[in-house]
């Protein structure tokens, strides 16, 4: 009986596509995503990382005054386990500081924490999940009350987009704290567009809501990279980096505040030449200053570094130098590049 | 017919102008709750920060294949 009735409800029924239109937002879907992976979009990078190269041609985050020592030691290369001790003295702006710190890393395991003579620690702890999704969290703990900074992160990347949610000192009391969410999308090969919404709650009944919008585009042969965010209070930022061969590559970046009250501007052009043993970094910018930064590697495991700048309109200048010792404690043995003499192959038998 | 009766009881009268309150100041923890939830975070601060990189060391001795010698590890000379 039971087979009867298919005979006779089958020919209505062969419609098993005709309920695909019937569920058209799934058909959809699937039609939609099938056309994204078919674009083969690349993945944009994280917007954390988009001036990534533009900040590591420009020595903004290199200058240092002073002098400075790190010796650094390697205990175990995999995983990767080290401490440094570094002193810094005679700057400027800075009082005198030794600090130490350890650090320790796999495969997808990070962890790092400095502590000042004062006191003051910096940890740093990314976790790798999945080869998709990252957490980071990064604090600065201070004796003094009021100086502390939790920063929580979380990293999701896509085929063809990135997402990002960070918290800056959540607090679980009153939920005050700074919270951002961001998300950035390849639209074609080169092009990548992204949005960045930021909360502030500073108080529990005070919220501040403010977007920050992304561009980069990429050439096709990823030798120049140009970047552009607008922040929502009239601030825009733009980079331009180009690798004009192996060893050279400039950057350029304008910033420019437009808000109400204030108007500003600043240009900066960096070189970096990267040679064998040397890397020379040389920067000039809109209010006069000039830069160059010089890292010289004496041996695999001794570098020099001078760094200076002449501020041509305030009459000031700054000069640092620095050496960085890197010592391992493990033998050649140890480190698996000789084969102990006991272990060598004996090359004649017991008989 | 149950649900007459409740209506009719003081009890969910109470209930629902609880309800309400809740609903008018979300996700407010009472004083006694923030308290502490603010001394657990001081707490876990306080371990964090005398306790991160002795941490590591243990996580890096530990794990460090070979095992390194304690007096390497700290003095900078060594």
């Amino acid at each position: 009986m039971s087979s009867s009735i298919p005979v006779t409800v089958d020919p209505p029924a062969p419609p098993p596509p005709t309920p695909g239109p019937s569920r058209w937002p799934f058909s959809f879907y699937n039609r939609f995503s099938a056309w994204r992976t078919s674009l083969d979009l690349p993945n944009p990078g994280t917007s954390e990382n988009l001036t990534k190269e533009a900040k590591n041609t420009l020595l903004n985050n290199y200058l240092f005054d002073g002098a400075r020592a790190e010796l650094s030691k390697g205990l175990s290369v995999n995983p990767m386990f080290s401490v440094t001790h570094s002193f810094n003295l005679g700057s400027q702006t800075l009082p005198p500081t030794y600090s130490f710190g350890a650090m320790f890393a796999n495969e997808n395991l990070f962890m790092h924490g400095s502590i000042d003579h004062e006191g003051s620690l910096s940890a740093r702890f990314n976790q790798g999940w999945t080869p998709n999704n990252v957490t980071k969290l990064q604090a600065q703990l201070s004796g003094t009350p009021g100086q502390s900074v939790l920063q929580v992160e979380h990293d999701y990347s896509g085929t063809d987009y990135t997402l990002n949610a960070k918290a800056i000192n959540p607090s679980p009391a009153d939920l005050t704290g700074i919270y951002m969410g961001s998300y950035l999308q390849s639209i074609t090969k080169n092009v990548a567009l992204g949005i960045e919404g930021i909360l502030q709650r500073q108080t529990p009944d005070m919220a501040d809501i403010a977007a920050a919008y992304l561009a980069k585009y990429t050439s096709t042969d990823k030798s120049w990279i140009a970047t552009a965010q607008l922040q929502g209070a009239g601030i825009l930022q733009a980079t331009y980096w180009q690798k004009l061969s192996d060893k050279v590559d400039v950057a350029a970046d304008l910033q420019v505040v437009a808000a109400p009250g204030r108007r500003d501007a600043l240009a900066t052009l960096a070189a970096r030449y990267e040679l064998h043993t040397a890397s020379f970094r040389a920067q000039l910018d809109s209010t006069g200053k000039v830069a160059a930064f010089l890292e010289q590697k004496f041996a695999p495991t001794f570098s020099f570094v001078v760094s200076g700048e002449i501020d041509h309109l305030k009459n000031a200048a700054k000069v640092g130098v620095g050496v960085m010792i890197e010592s391992s404690s493990m033998t050649p043995e140890e480190m698996g590049l000789i084969p102990p003499p006991g272990h060598l192959p004996m090359p004649m038998p017991q008989p | 017919m149950l649900s007459k009766k409740l209506s009719a009881t003081p009890g969910t009268a109470l209930y629902a102008s609880l309800h309400v309150h809740h609903l008018s100041t979300p996700k407010m923890p009472s004083e006694e709750t923030k308290e502490r939830i603010i001394k657990a975070v001081d707490l876990a601060r306080t371990v964090v920060h005398y306790g991160w990189i002795p941490f590591i060391i243990y996580v890096g001795y530990t794990r460090s294949n070979p095992q390194p010698s304690l007096i390497k590890l700290i003095s900078p000379l060594a």
